[in-house]
Order: structure tokens, then sequence, then C-alpha cells
């Protein structure tokens, strides 16, 4: 039987031994060998990477030349209200301000809740709050404003074709101790000089040195035409061409000498910008300057008196410049100003503005009048300083101011998610109860919901507003929440302690004498306050049944805790805030509390921005959610008609380009019905917006419903649950987990897709870009503002992309399959 | 009906399933052929039979999950018809265990256990609780509750799906096919879980391939080929001594 032969020789069993663990060898070390590894690996590697790295610094170099040397970014400083929330009422803004911050909170509180922030993402928000902190400082410490350049004279200048005449007054606007020095602009002794002088001029010192300049050009050309002559390179026809351009030229006369400049005194008087009284004066005597700049040329040893005069302003508001040769003098004079920060005039928000451009000092109103005409001030007259501008005029004029008005908003917004990010901390330290093999973080998940829909509606509140509330009825509103509150905590003694029950009846009876004396303050029938106090009571006896019944989830510490914060936050909406308001109004601080219309509303009309961008997204993604759900859950029906209507609504809205969507709200819709007609435009692009997206987002949904396997719905009905309940708790909720990715991109789509209305007349952030640009002193500038707005459409949209792929990651959005 | 035997400990009350003359098709293909069988309170039924039998299409037809065409199935008193509430009310008396477990992957073992009795039987949630973690002590696996079930063994993850079931305090629990998605390791596992329950007095419909479970357990076998019950009988009777031709072979391909 053992005829087979041996092919595998039966061997005697071995045992072997036990082998530990060892970490992965390191496959790369060092710099180099990860640039062979990664960079060179191959000929054709190293092609691409050659060609990349070269694209990659031509591109960069480029952008970064045109965003420090080419770009006027002052278009995005002086905007960058409009750009953010519109047309918003100025002294209302602080609404948009204290909302965006509510947000900021709630931000925080979430990324706490649900995700690792990274030491890189934690140091990378702090450098830039410290850029935006130190830069502005530092470049206002460092570098001072460069030097204006005033014309003084009754010459008329000519450049071009323009002829400009020395204004006598220019007004400027000087804040309480600000220090102006006036000097003869001596450097401007000739034609070279004034080609060299660059900075905020008026248009008659402008044209002095445009005058310099085309003479330089002038001779150049001439330079060039005899060179082109004297030489033989150019055929008949060239050559007598250039022969007529050569004819037609002429040498000019020196800039300087033809106009004589700095050739006499200048007188200069301060006025007061109300009144025109004459604050101060001093006159700049050009011969003693002259001599002086002779003595420093021949005898260095002596100190030099230059004419110099240095004004202090005594108080914040307008000032007019006088400035005037002696009578009868036929020359230029050119005045160096320093410590005048360049103006803008700006009436495009229905407010005539004042700003100064490096400190943002505003002034709303008139300007300074003469002989019932408004007095020139002083201004960049173009942006011929363009690439022509030294660091530190960079960082006075550009980089500092705009690094500070951003600043201003964005630090208080990194400082508010801080908060939250704290808050979500503080409340796991509280109550350190996560359940076995759960995020340590995940207690604070359950207040995540709960508090944006408060965050939400608060923010909608503010920035739509409510008619007819005083500070006082806000307190006494807030101290109602703050009572019921109370009432929770009180709840959960009920039963636990001796002192439970009178605890309990107190409180209670606080805040029905609380309800009753309020309604009967603000209300003036018995109905009204029998029904608000009623509600009131019945929210508050709610509440404290819900703590009674959670009263066992709360430690002894806990409860004490949350019963005297409640206590104090009602005591302070209650009675302090309410005093103190009083004493604030009866000492005039504040207008008659009666009165005051806190938060009065504010038409979408005057929405913009990112504002009404960010609003239009917000309400669009709310509303589309349960609609393109129902869509979802409909278009898979067994019911033929229901099925029939959501796919035909569904394959229409997807059949049509969103702008379609769009015109059709603005323009059909009150053909349809005339009633219509009077909804606001921002409202029907928000139904616009929220139908087109709702169409999209139940595909996506349905994807996820078919991805949930049958076997679910079985093991649910074999369990006798409904049909509704089922969708509820089983196919929904993994249905949307399995399609978050799609859900995300749909949400960032739907924040691009915004920017369409701006094609129907609204101001979001394209459109108030573009109307922006259509100002004449920003003529010009569509580059600088389209990229930044491109730079907010991708930073909100890279942290939408962000949080989502952390919410995956963190696998609380995770499909947990088998297996 | 009448060729059916019953077992001995059940003579005495009304049976609480009752098929008459059951048909089924699917599309042109008949699956249920005129299945007849009545089981008793208590009563363990095993069935098996080669692929494609219909075993396991009977026993889904038992709480409606499949729609059986002509014949009559009464369960616990209660004809099932498209009477959605009748339905409702049967399903609620029938836990079921799949061959893929299909336990709910966004909840926690816990919740999973206690999302039928919360919604269906309307219980606290203190008392779904209370009820699901005792459960999860019985089927071995209390450790577990606050896991997802994509973090456990199959075993593990059948056995809640077990626990998930009997949560609704079933009079009856079917099973189809526990353990052939399992590995061979933890078959074992669940099967004494079953052997658990079945110790305790349900009434157990259970279609496997598991012979040696069958024979320790089953109070009756059902031998199904082809859509119909060719053979049935106490495990001594029909792996002993089958009768059938059909039995035989089969019972001698998997032995």
């Amino acid at each position: 039987m053992t005829t087979a032969p041996d092919l595998f020789p039966r061997t005697t069993g071995t045992v072997y031994e036990e082998i530990p663990a060892r970490p992965a060898p390191m496959l790369v070390s060092g710099p180099l060998a990860w640039m062979r590894e990664n960079l060179f690996k191959s000929r054709f590697d190293t092609v691409l990477t050659i060609v990349t790295t070269i694209l990659l610094v031509v591109f960069t170099l480029a952008l970064a030349n045109w965003v420090i040397a080419q770009a006027n970014w002052l278009v995005i400083t002086r905007n960058l209200r409009l750009l953010m929330v519109g047309l918003f009422p100025i002294d209302q803004v602080w609404r948009v301000n204290l909302a965006v911050l509510f947000v900021a909170f709630a931000l925080g509180y979430s990324i706490y809740a649900y995700i690792r922030v990274s030491r890189f993402v934690q140091a990378a928000l702090i450098g830039l709050v410290l850029t935006m902190m130190v830069v502005p400082a530092a470049s206002a410490l460092l570098f001072s404003t460069p030097p204006s350049f005033l014309a003084v004279g009754a010459v008329e200048v000519q450049s071009g074709t323009i002829s400009e005449l020395p204004q006598p007054r220019a007004a400027f606007l000087a804040r309480q101790g600000d220090t102006v020095r006036f000097e003869i602009a001596l450097d401007a002794l000739n034609d070279t000089d004034l080609v060299g002088m660059s900075g905020f001029m008026d248009r008659a010192a402008s044209g002095v040195y445009n005058a310099a300049r085309a003479r330089f050009r002038t001779e150049a050309e001439i330079a060039r035409l005899d060179a082109l002559l004297a030489g033989d390179t150019l055929t008949e026809r060239q050559r007598a061409a250039a022969q007529d351009s050569r004819d037609g030229l002429s040498m000019p006369e020196e800039t300087t000498a033809t106009y004589q400049v700095n050739t006499e005194s200048i007188s200069i008087r301060i006025l007061d910008g109300a009144t025109l009284a004459q604050v101060s004066s001093a006159v700049l005597d050009i011969a003693q300057a002259r001599d002086a700049q002779a003595g420093e040329r021949t005898n260095s040893g002596q100190p030099i008196e230059y004419p110099v005069y240095e004004f202090v302003a005594p108080a914040d508001g307008w000032y007019v410049l006088e400035k005037s040769l002696p009578e009868g003098s036929e020359t230029v004079g050119i005045l160096d100003v320093r410590g005048i920060p360049p103006i803008l005039e700006r009436n495009f928000t229905g407010y005539n503005e004042y700003v100064r451009i490096t400190d943002d000092f505003t002034v709303v109103g008139g300007r300074p009048m003469f002989e019932d005409s408004q007095i020139p001030f002083i201004s960049m007259t173009d942006n011929l300083y363009r690439g022509e501008r030294s660091l530190p005029d960079y960082m006075s004029l550009f980089a500092g101011p705009i690094l500070a008005l951003l600043g201003r908003g964005l630090i208080p917004f990194i400082g508010l998610l801080a908060v939250g990010y704290g808050a979500g901390y503080a409340l796991v330290q509280l109550r350190p109860r996560a359940p076995r093999n759960q995020s340590a973080h995940a207690p604070a998940r359950a207040l995540v919901g709960p508090l944006w829909a408060v965050v939400l509606t608060l923010f909608f509140v503010l920035i739509y507003g409510v008619n007819g509330y005083s500070t006082l009825d806000f307190a006494f509103m807030f101290a109602s929440f703050a009572w019921v509150g109370w009432m929770f905590f009180a709840g959960i003694t009920l039963n636990r302690a001796s002192w439970g029950r009178p605890l309990f009846a107190s409180v209670a009876l606080t805040g029905i004498a609380q309800v009753v004396l309020l309604h009967g303050d603000t209300s003036d029938n018995v109905s009204g306050i029998l029904l608000g106090s009623l509600v009131w009571m019945t929210i508050g006896l709610l509440a404290a049944r819900q703590g009674y019944i959670n009263s066992q989830r709360f430690s002894f510490r806990e409860s004490v805790i949350g019963f005297g914060v409640s206590s104090l936050i009602w005591l302070a909406l209650f009675l302090i805030v309410p005093l103190l308001l009083n004493a604030a109004s009866s000492l005039g601080l504040i207008p008659a509390l009666a009165q005051e219309n806190v938060i009065g509303i504010v038409e979408t009309r005057r929405w913009g921005g990112l504002l009404l961008t960010m609003v239009l997204t917000v309400v669009a993604i709310l509303a589309s959610f349960p609609l393109g759900v129902l869509l979802a859950l409909g278009r898979r029906s067994s019911l033929p008609l229901v099925r029939v209507v959501c796919t035909l609504f569904i394959e229409l809205v997807r059949g049509v380009p969103l702008i379609t969507v769009l015109f059709m709200a603005q323009l059909l819709v009150p053909l349809i019905n005339p009633g219509l007609a009077n909804v606001e435009n921002a409202i029907r692009a928000m139904v616009g917006l929220t139908l087109f997206s709702a169409a999209y987002l139940a595909e996506n949904v349905r994807g996820g419903l078919q991805s949930v396997p049958p076997g679910q719905d079985e093991a649910a009905r074999a369990l006798g649950m409904g049909s509704i309940q089922i969708t509820l708790f089983i196919t929904l909720p993994q249905a949307l987990r399995a399609v978050i990715p799609a859900l995300v991109g749909q949400c960032i789509a739907l924040f691009k897709d915004t920017s369409l209305v701006a094609l129907v007349g609204l101001l979001d952030l394209t459109g108030m870009a573009k109307s922006i640009t259509a100002q004449s002193e920003f003529v010009g500038t569509q580059s600088e503002t389209y990229v930044y707005i491109t730079v907010v459409y991708f930073i909100v949209s890279y942290f939408m992309a962000f949080i989502s792929r952390r919410i995956e990651a963190s696998g609380s959005g995770a499909v947990r399959r088998f297996g | 009906m009448s060729d059916v035997t019953h077992s001995e400990n059940t003579a005495s009350a009304e049976p609480i399933i009752i098929c008459r003359k059951v048909n089924k098709w699917f599309g042109e293909f008949h699956v249920l052929r005129d299945v007849t069988v009545d089981v008793m309170p208590r009563e363990v039924v095993v069935v098996i039979g080669p692929s494609g039998s219909g075993k396991s299409t009977f026993i889904r037809c038992i709480n409606r999950l499949e729609e059986h065409q002509e014949g009559e199935i009464i369960v616990d008193n209660i004809t099932m018809g498209h009477d959605i509430r009748n339905i409702a009310a049967i399903r609620r008396e029938i836990g079921m265990v799949f061959q893929q477990f299909n336990l709910f992957p966004h909840l926690t073992v816990l919740n999973n256990v206690m999302l039928a009795p919360m919604n269906v039987r309307r219980w606290s949630k203190e008392k779904a609780e209370q009820k699901a973690r005792e459960l999860l002590d019985r089927v071995g696996i209390p450790e577990q509750a606050e896991k997802y079930p994509g973090q456990l063994s199959g075993g593990q993850q059948q056995r809640v799906a077990i626990a998930r079931a009997l949560a609704m305090e079933p009079k009856i629990m079917l099973f189809d096919e526990p353990t052939s998605a399992l590995d061979p390791e933890m078959v074992k596992e669940v099967l004494d879980v079953m052997k658990e329950v079945t110790s305790s007095g349900m009434t157990m419909v259970c279609v496997t391939h598991e012979m040696g479970f069958a024979r320790e357990v089953a109070d009756r076998i059902l031998f199904f080929d082809q859509g119909r019950i060719v053979e049935t009988g106490t495990p001594e009777q029909l792996f002993d001594n089958p009768q059938h031709p059909r039995t035989k072979l089969f019972l001698s391909q998997i032995l």
C-alpha cells in the first residue's frame, strides 16, 4: 500500500517558541532619504516634481508681488462693513456682532463636544490673534504715516490738458492730541526731487508732480528717437515716421523753474472746522530755509533751523488748513505735511461718513463750509503710489489698518470660540459620567442640539428684530426664562430633603408674583394678563415636574449649584438689571426706558454682505432638510399619487438651473398671485433656494435610504414596530448617517450657490462686491474685491468641510456596519 | 392536519401556531406547498431540509414577513390576514432571530434591546433598561451594553439579537438559521443561549443545520423538501429511523 512516492515526508510535530511583537522598522530616515523616496523616485517623478515646483514658485511669487506691491487693499478696509453686514443700520450693527458672538460660542462648544482640536490648530489660532493684535500696534508705533504734499499759491498748474489751481483751504480730520507737522518741501528743489515724491496730494501738487514726470518722459523719448535717427537700422519709412515724431517734440522747461517752486514764504493758519475761527497760525520763511540749507552744505557744524510748524489738535473733529503765499505771488509752494491721515468720503450707506484711512476714525455729517461751498479735504488723488511704496508706508497705510479692522471682528469671535470650548470642558468636569467606551466629551454632546436651537433663534430674532421692546422688557422676559430654570431645580429638591417642599413653594410663589406683576405692567387688557400668566406658570410647572422626574440623575452638589446659579440669574435679571437701568435713565445716561425700541425690525433689504449670504444659506439648509427628507420618503412611498407628485417635483427642480428658480421666485410669483408681490426679495430668494436645495437633498437622502439593508426593516417589523417608527428610529438615522458627506457637500454647494442671488438684485457677498467696485473712488479694484470674497468663501467652505470630516472621523456620524 | 404527531408534553393544550394548507409562490415558483403543521405551546420544533426547500420562507410566513397566498395561518388565536392591526398584534408576540443578526448598527447594544419595548410595548425607559440589562446578563454579555454592534464578534451579536427578541417578552421565538453566518468557534456560545431559552419553556420554531442541537433540544423535527413537509417526527424517529427516501438521502449526506 505504501508504493506511492513520498512527496511529503512526515516530520515530527514542532511547537514554536513565542515571538514577541516588535515595532515596525523605519523605512525612511532623514530628509534626503525622504526626498529620494517621495520626490525623485524615478526619472518621470523627478520631472514632475521639478515642473510642479517651478509652477508653484512662479505662481506664489506673482501672487505675493501683487498682494504686497500692486493691490489697493483700501477698497477692502473701507468697505469691510458693507461686505460683512451690508446696509444694516450703523447704530444697529451691535446686534449682528452679538448674534455672531452667540454663534461663535455655540461653535466652540460643539467643537469641544465632537472634535479633538490639534495643537497645530490651537497654535494657528493663537498666532492669528497675536498677528492681528501686534501688527497694527507695531506698525502704528514704528512707522509714521507718509507725508502728504500740498500745493500753495494762486498759479494754475498745467497737467496734461487739465489745469488745477491750488486750493487755498483744505479740511482734515484730527483727533485730540494728534500732532500735525508742516514743513516746506525743501526736497522739491528740482524736477528729480519732484518725481521722487510720492504720497497723498491735492490735485495741484499732483499736477506739479505730473508735469515733472512728463518732462522726464519727453526727455527720454527725444533721446531714444535721436539715437534711432543717428543709427542706420531704420528703413526709409520708419526713418520718416521717427523724424516726424522727433519734430513734434521739444524739450520742455524745468517744472520747478516754470512754477518757481518754493521761492516764497508760506503762511499757514489752522481754523476750527465748525466756526472757522483761527486756532493757530505760523509763517514758514523760505529764505531762512534756503540759508539754512546752504549753511548745511558749507558748514555742517551749525544746528539747522528748518521752518517747521507743529500743530497739536485740541479736540476731535474737523480742522481747516488755510495756506497762502504773499499777496500777488506768481509762484507755487509745496508743503510737506505729516500726521494728517488721508480721508475718504462715503455716502454708500445713506449716511455721509468721513473716515480716516489709518485708524478708522469716523465722522458722520457734513464737512467744513467756506462761503457756502464745501472745503475740499486732504485725500489721495489716485492710485499712483501703486508699487512705489516703501515697506513702512505699506505697513502704516495697508497692513496695519486692515489687520486692525479684521481683528476687531475676529479676535472677539475667536475669544468666544474659546469660551464655548471652555464651557464644554467645564460641563464635562462637572458631570464626569461618560458611559464606558464612549468619548469623555460625550456628555457635552447632549446639549449641542438645544444650544443650537437657542442660538439660532436668538440669531434670527436679533438680526430681524422685534418692535416695541425696551431693555426692561427683555430683562423681565429673560427673568421669566430664568424662573423656569429655577423651578426645574426646585422640582429636584421636592422629594429629596425636608426643606424641599417649602423651597419649591417659595420659588413657585415668587415666580407667580413676578408673572402677574409683569403682565399687569405691560398688557392693558385682563385677558392678556391672564393668558400670559397662565402660559408662564404652565411652563414653570412643567419644568418643575421634569426636575422632579429627573431628580435621581443629579447629585446633591449639582442640584445645589444649579439652584444657586439660577437664583442668582433670576435675581440679577428681575431686580438688579431693572434697578440699574432705572438709575441710568433717571441720571439721563440712557433714553427713557418706556420709549426704547431696543431691537426694532431691520427690513431684509438692508441685509447684505456675508450676513445675507449666511442667513440665506442657513435658512435654506434648515428649511430644505425636512422638506428634502419628506420628498425622499415620498418618492419611495407605496402610494402612487404621493410618489408621482414627489418624483415630479424633484425631477422638475433638478432639471432647471438655480438661476431660473431664483428668477421665477422673483418675477413669476407676483404674476401667479399679486398678493405675493409684497414679499421681500430676500424672502423670495430663500424660498427659491430652499425648493432647489430640497430637491437635491431628497435625492441624496433617497440614496441613503437605498443603502440601508432590507434586513434592518425586517428586523424592526419582526419586533412589531410600525412603519412610522421604523422610518424614524431605524431607516432614516442610518440613511442620513450614510449620506453625511454628500449632505455636507450639498451645504457647501448651497453656500456657494447663494452668490447667484446677486443676479436678482440682492446685495449678498457677491452682489456687494459688485456694487463696491462700482464706487467712483474704487474704480479698477475688482481684482482686490473678488480676491477678498474668494478668500471669505473659501474659509467658510473649508471650515464646513473640515467640521464634516472630523465628525465623520469621530465616529458619531459613522455607520457602524457589522464585521 | 391529521397526520401531525403531537409530542407528548403538549397534548392537553390548544396549538399556538396553526398552519393549514399554506401555499406560497415567488412569481411562478411554488415555494410552499400545502404546508400543514400545528405547534403546541412550549413545544420546540426544528425545521431541517436542503437549501431552497422553503424552510426560511415558511418560518417568515409565521410572522408575516412573507405573505402566503393560500391557506390559513393562525397564531395565538389571531388569523393572519391583511388587517394591519392583527399583524402588529401577532408580531408583538413573536420574537425572531435572523441569520444575519440584523442588529441596528446606529444604536448601542443596550438601545437595540430597549428600542422595541419602549416604542411598541410603551414601557418606561427605566423598565426597558432594567429588562434589557437583565437579558444581556442572561445571554452572557452584560459588559457590552454600551458598545455598538460593529464592535462585537458575530457570536456576541447573535446573542444580542436573541436578547432583543426576548425583550418583547414574546410567546413564540423563531430562529432562522441563527448559526449559519458564524465562525465555527462561535456557534457553540449561541447554541448554548438557545438551549437556555428552550429550557425556560419558550415555544420555539428553529430552522437550523446543527443536527446535534436539533437532536438535543427538539421535541419534533420537520423535514422540508421542495416546499413541502416530507417527514416529521421526534429526533429519535427522524434521525435514527428515517422513513422517506429523501430524508434518508439528506441525512446520509450531512451526517
